[in-house]
Formats: structure tokens, C-alpha cells, sequence
């Protein structure tokens, strides 16, 4: 026996406590045999709820050093260095999980934004060069051998993996054109990412060549 | 260059370029509305799921391009072969939630069942309503060989179109593609009634369904002088006019119809092949009488549903994704373009009515058969129809909390002597139950309204 609206003088097949359509009373029983789904919940991200804590937690440290650094007097402006230390954080944390589901992706987009970070402080800090000598060519190495680290425990099909060891590539030509303009004093770092990353285009054209030009063919098609 | 060896060749995948609407897709799909459909068979017995997956791992050898995943390229994305098989499960979350989920390389279309129901859904830009169809009707035939091998002993091709591989993963828009002129007077829509109801928590979808027998629905549009689909697409208007305000009314109703290309230019293409036109009510300069609506709404489908239409509106489409500037843009700057238009467009349609039409199988599939429905996510109101035997189906999905229209909607049709079951789902129910907390908060004054 199923349920009937006498006031939309419709018949529910699967049971509701009140009409779906206009939330009269229905008449029939409910009964659990007619029930026609399951329990259902739409899941809510736990990523979503611990990132905006996070992002609170990091405004308030910013208006905090602001208001304390304000309260000094500001003379000083030492607070500058709080706030771009929190923004930088900030950045570094949200690309890593915005990317979280694809790690090789977001080895290359934290190597991007590291670059930036230490550019920036470098030059916050009064040029010193550190970030183009040493800090730039690490970064480099660290997506390099984080990518690799990947590579080798989860043996991902190539066609997943290729085109990041292409940007690290580009990433390597860039490091190339630099010490080719002289900017880094100390250059050992330096020639080092770029001969790695000369070594790993060479060995992916070796050995995986025709699939290497195939992803490039899917990557940039028009 | 290196000979490709037989390691490489495991490791090459086949890839396909995504067609006009599916460029769009990846685009705007998100919490608000996730572009993935169901196709759904109502069984007259309970699923058993160990054939249906022997079925689905049969069905998917058939239509192996349905396997692969969303990939980024620097100007597109594109679909890429993948390994992974589909696993048929229970129904285990909100019917049409997400499939696709940017930088996870998953298949883009589920099975899944409950009790004597076996739901089929998949995210738009992997096929549209014709080609999941072509799915699920493959898919039901292998499953009922399976149950009932002396009953059921068919050639699956009954229900497959007669194509290759390379015809079902044809692109028909570019196929199709001419750089006429388009006719002067095509309607151009301006910005549309827009409903105002309270929205059920963000991401979540509302279903109702409406099953009607085709031949006294048949009946009653025969006898206002009329087919199913315009008597149905005028009641639809009006039982959204029927709240609306007198201000309400300076805004016309715009219902965006999408239409089935295939009718109108021949193509095996499994891909999305679909255009759609639009059609605005204005009732305040427009008479309300429900024989009017269906006298306009007739003249209207006339005039607008000719190939030579039809194709202007797919020229223009296909135009901007031709145009050099447009494809040189690298992906990221291409997808904002595509959100900004469907931010600007969501003001131009009140809501969607998308027609599947009949559902035929194979004699000896009927009897084990009891009824389909389909449905869609929508940002607003969407109804879906389709008929399979003496059944037709009206699904309606929305977001909003209160389920005015669709009581306006299908009192119009009881009062016309149409018995109408209903069959309704939504988030705030727990087990069967509507959360009272949640219906006084979002729904109440609705339904307050209605008593």
C-alpha cells in the first residue's frame, strides 16, 4: 500500500512523513519495504575546515605583530618581516593543498613559488644573492629528487610522469641562462641542476623518446 | 630518435581531443553544479551485482572509449586511455555527486545500484544524453543475458549503433562545421526570471520524479491539439508563472531545451552531439491561458527546430572555438574566459527541459524492466523526460528547498485527469525521514505558503 497526498492527489512510492510536494499530511503508512535509497550523506572535506583554521591562524598572527609593532611605535617597521613570512607560508601551504591529489604537480608548483620566496627575501633582506647561488639551484634539486623519490616508489605509467620531468627541464634552462649571464657569483650549485637536468632530457630522449614527443603532442594541441 | 620498445608500447595511452561542449565542461563544473547525469533503470526484481559487473566489464570492451580520464594540456584538455576498470557498487552518496576531480586521474562515469535500481552516471564531458543512453542500454542487455541466459539470449548489437571505434569517438561538430552567415532573425534572449527561493546547502540537489502512463498522457496532449513534449513544456511554464508576481512577470520565463544534433546531421558519434534552443514566455505582455502557452510553445518548436537553425546556433559555438586568438590562449586564461561566460549566462535561462524521448530494448528485455529516469545537476531547476513502455518519466532536480513548481507542475496535470506516483529524494531526508529542523529553517515558509 503506498502513501497518497489527498491535496496534490498524487501516490509517493518511496515513504516520506509529509508530502514532498507540499508538505501536507499523507495518508498510508510508512513502510520500510518501499523505501527506494539508501542513507545517503554528501561527505564534507576535512581539508576544506583545517584550511580556513589555518588561514584564521594567519591573519591573526599578522594583525597581531601589526598591532604590537603599532603599539612599539613604528619607527621600526619589523613587523614587514612577520607578515611576509605568514604570506609566504600562507602561499607555500595552499598550493600544497590545492595540488595535494597530484604530488609530482605539486613538487614542480612549490619549486615555482619557492623561487619567488626566496627572490623576494633576498631582495627584502638587501640583495645579498644567496636565493640566485644557492637557494634557486636547491629548490631545483629538491622537486628534482622529490619527483624521482615518486618515480621510483609508486611506478606511475610514463605518460604521467613525463611532462614534469620536462618542466624540470625548462626549469634547469633557466638556471642555465642566469649562469650564462653571470648573476650567480657562487656557480657550482648552479652548473650542477643544469647538468643534471641536460642529463635527464638526454636519458628521457634515449629512452623514451617517441613517447616523450607524443605527451609533448597532447600537451600542446591546438 | 629511439625505437619505441615493448615497454613503451604497455605504456603508450590513446587520447582524443574534447568536443565544443566538452571544452566547457571542465570549465564550470564545481560544488555548484557538478555537469554529471544518471541514467537510471528501475528493475522488476532486485540487481544482482555480481552480473552486473561481468555485464559492465563486457559493456566497457564495447565502448572503450569510455575509459580514460580528464588530463591538462597547455591550450586544452583532453581524454586519455586509462587501465582502470569501473566497479560496480551499492549506491553509497547523493545521486549525480562528483566524477570529476581536477589533478585525480579517475574514470569519469560509475554504476552503481540499490535494491531494484541500477543507476548509470557520468560526468558530461565524457559523452551526452544519446550516447549514455547507448551505454545503459548495453549494459542492461549483457546484464540480462547474464540473469536470465534461456529468457534472454540476444546479440548485444541489437541495441549498438552500427560504428567503429573511430565513428564513436568522432567530434560531429567539427564534422558538421560550415562558416555560413547565420539568419537575421534568430530570437536573441535577454536576461530571464530568475527564481528566488531558499537554497538547500550549498552542493546540494533536491530530486523529484513524476511517472505518469504515456497513453493517457498521450490522450490529454491529443487532446488540447498537441505532442507530449509541448504540452508538457507549456505546463512547465506556467506552473512557474503561477507564483510569480506581477513584477516577476515583466521578466520572461526562458527554458533552455537542449536538443539532440544527431536527428538533424547523421553521426554515430558517442561523444556529446547537442545544441539547444531557447524559449522565452513573457506573461505579462503574453496571455496566461494554458492553450496559448501551448499554441506559442507549438509555433515555436516549429519554427526554431529546422536544420538550417539548428546549425546556425551549432556555427556559432564551433566559430569561437575555431577562432585562432581564442585557441592560442593557454588553458588557464581560456577557463576563466569560459566561467566569466557562464556567469554572464546563467541570467539569460530560467531553467532547463531536457527531453531523452522513448527508450526501446530488445522484447525480450521488457518484462524485467519497470521504468527509467534521468537526471542532471542543474545551478537552478532542471527537468528531464523520457518514456520506456506505458511509463513516462518527468524528473525534476533543483537547489532550491521548497518544491513549489514541482507542485504546481504536477497538479496541473492530476487536475487533467493524469494519476501521477511520485518518487522523491532529497538531503535533508534522513532514513525516508525530512529533517524537521532543517524544512522549518529552508523550507518552511514554503510549504507554509502552500497549505
Amino acid at each position: 500500500m503506498l502513501q497518497h497526498c489527498r491535496r496534490c492527489n498524487v501516490t509517493i512510492r518511496n515513504p516520506h512523513k509529509s508530502c514532498p510536494l507540499c508538505g501536507g499530511t499523507l495518508e498510508g503508512e510508512w513502510l520500510e519495504e518501499n523505501r527506494m535509497f539508501p542513507d545517503l550523506e554528501q561527505s564534507s572535506s576535512r581539508f576544506a575546515l583545517g584550511f580556513r583554521i589555518f588561514t584564521f591562524g594567519c591573519i591573526a598572527v599578522m594583525i597581531a605583530a601589526a598591532a604590537l609593532n603599532w603599539s612599539l611605535g613604528f619607527e621600526d617597521f619589523w613587523s614587514r618581516y612577520v607578515l611576509a613570512g605568514v604570506v609566504c607560508t600562507w602561499l607555500l601551504t595552499a598550493m600544497a593543498v590545492i595540488k595535494r591529489r597530484n604530488l609530482m604537480k605539486n613538487f614542480i608548483w612549490q619549486m615555482v613559488l619557492l623561487w619567488g620566496v626566496f627572490l623576494f627575501w633576498d631582495w627584502m633582506t638587501g640583495w645579498k644573492g644567496w636565493s640566485v647561488d644557492y637557494a634557486l639551484p636547491g629548490a631545483w634539486l629538491a622537486a628534482f629528487g622529490s619527483i624521482l623519490a615518486v618515480i621510483f616508489i609508486t611506478k606511475p605509467p610514463a605518460v604521467h610522469y613525463l611532462v614534469y620531468l620536462m618542466l624540470l627541464f625548462a626549469g634547469s634552462f633557466v638556471l642555465l641562462i642566469l649562469l650564462v649571464l653571470g648573476v650567480p657569483q657562487q656557480k657550482i650549485p648552479g652548473i650542477v641542476s643544469v647538468a643534471a637536468g641536460f642529463l635527464m632530457l638526454i636519458g628521457l630522449l634515449l629512452f623514451q623518446g617517441r613517447l616523450l614527443l607524443e605527451e609533448l603532442h597532447k600537451k600542446v594541441h591546438l | 630518435m629511439s625505437q619505441i620498445t615493448g615497454i613503451q608500447k604497455r605504456q603508450r595511452r590513446k587520447w582524443r581531443k574534447l568536443e565544443n561542449p566538452a571544452k566547457i565542461f571542465p570549465a564550470t563544473s564545481g560544488r555548484k553544479d557538478e555537469r554529471v547525469f544518471r541514467l537510471a533503470c528501475q528493475m522488476n526484481e532486485p540487481v544482482d551485482q555480481e552480473r552486473l559487473q561481468q555485464a559492465l566489464d563486457l559493456c566497457v570492451k564495447d565502448y572503450s572509449l569510455f575509459l580514460c580520464v580528464m588530463r591538462r594540456g597547455l591550450f586544452w584538455n583532453y581524454l586519455e586511455e586509462t587501465r582502470q576498470r569501473p566497479i560496480v557498487r551499492e549506491e553509497y552518496k547523493p545521486p549525480c555527486s562528483q566524477l570529476y576531480v581536477r589533478d585525480q586521474k579517475n574514470l569519469l562515469f560509475e554504476v552503481t545500484y540499490y535494491k531494484n535500481r541500477i543507476n548509470f552516471e557520468t560526468y558530461h564531458a565524457l559523452t551526452d544524453g544519446t550516447g549514455a543512453m547507448q551505454f545503459m542500454r548495453t549494459l542492461l542487455c549483457y546484464y540480462l543475458m547474464k540473469l536470465h541466459p534461456d529468457q534472454v539470449n540476444i546479440a548485444a548489437d541489437q541495441v549498438q549503433g552500427d560504428a567503429t571505434m573511430e565513428e564513436m569517438a568522432e567530434d560531429s561538430f567539427s564534422k558538421y562545421y560550415s562558416n555560413q552567415a547565420a539568419p537575421k532573425d534568430m530570437p536573441v534572449s535577454g536576461k530571464a526570471y530568475q527564481f528566488h527561493d531558499r537554497h538547500l546547502a550549498y552542493g546540494n540537489l533536491r530530486m523529484t520524479e513524476g511517472i505518469m502512463p504515456v497513453d493517457k498522457l498521450l490522450a490529454a496532449a491529443r487532446g488540447k491539439g498537441t505532442t507530449i513534449t509541448v504540452w508538457l513544456t507549456a505546463i512547465f511554464l506556467c506552473a512557474i508563472a503561477q507564483d510569480m508576481s506581477p513584477k516577476q512577470k515583466k521578466r520572461p520565463i526562458t527554458l533552455m531545451i537542449p536538443v539532440n544534433l544527431r536527428n538533424y546531421f547523421p553521426s554515430d558519434s558517442m561523444c556529446n552531439f547537442f545544441g539547444w534552443i531557447n524559449i522565452s514566455y513573457n506573461f505579462s505582455t503574453q496571455s496566461e491561458e494554458l492553450s496559448e502557452v501551448i499554441a506559442y510553445t507549438a509555433d515555436f518548436f516549429k519554427k526554431e527546430l529546422t536544420k538550417e537553425r539548428i546549425a546556425a546556433r551549432m556555427n556559432g559555438l564551433v566559430r569561437m572555438e575555431k577562432n585562432f586568438f581564442m585557441r592560442v590562449l593557454p588553458l588557464p586564461v581560456k577557463l576563466l574566459g569560459m566561467q566569466a561566460g557562464a556567469v554572464f549566462g546563467t541570467s539569460h535561462g530560467t531553467a532547463v527541459l531536457s527531453n531523452v524521448g522513448k527508450i526501446t530494448m530488445p522484447e525480450e528485455c521488457i518484462p524485467y524492466i519497470d521504468w527509467f529516469e534521468v537526471y542532471t545537476t542543474t545551478p537552478k531547476m532542471e527537468i528531464c523526460t523520457c518514456s520506456w513502455q506505458n511509463k513516462f518519466t518527468v524528473s525534476f532536480t533543483s537547489v532550491y528547498s521548497a518544491a513549489r513548481i514541482e507542485r504546481n507542475f504536477f497538479r496541473i496535470l492530476t487536475a487533467q485527469g493524469i494519476p501521477v506516483e511520485i518518487v522523491a529524494w532529497s538531503p535533508n531526508e534522513v532514513n525516508g525521514h525530512r529533517d524537521d529542523s532543517v524544512n522549518k529553517e529552508e523550507g518552511g515558509e514554503h510549504n507554509a505558503a502552500a497549505l
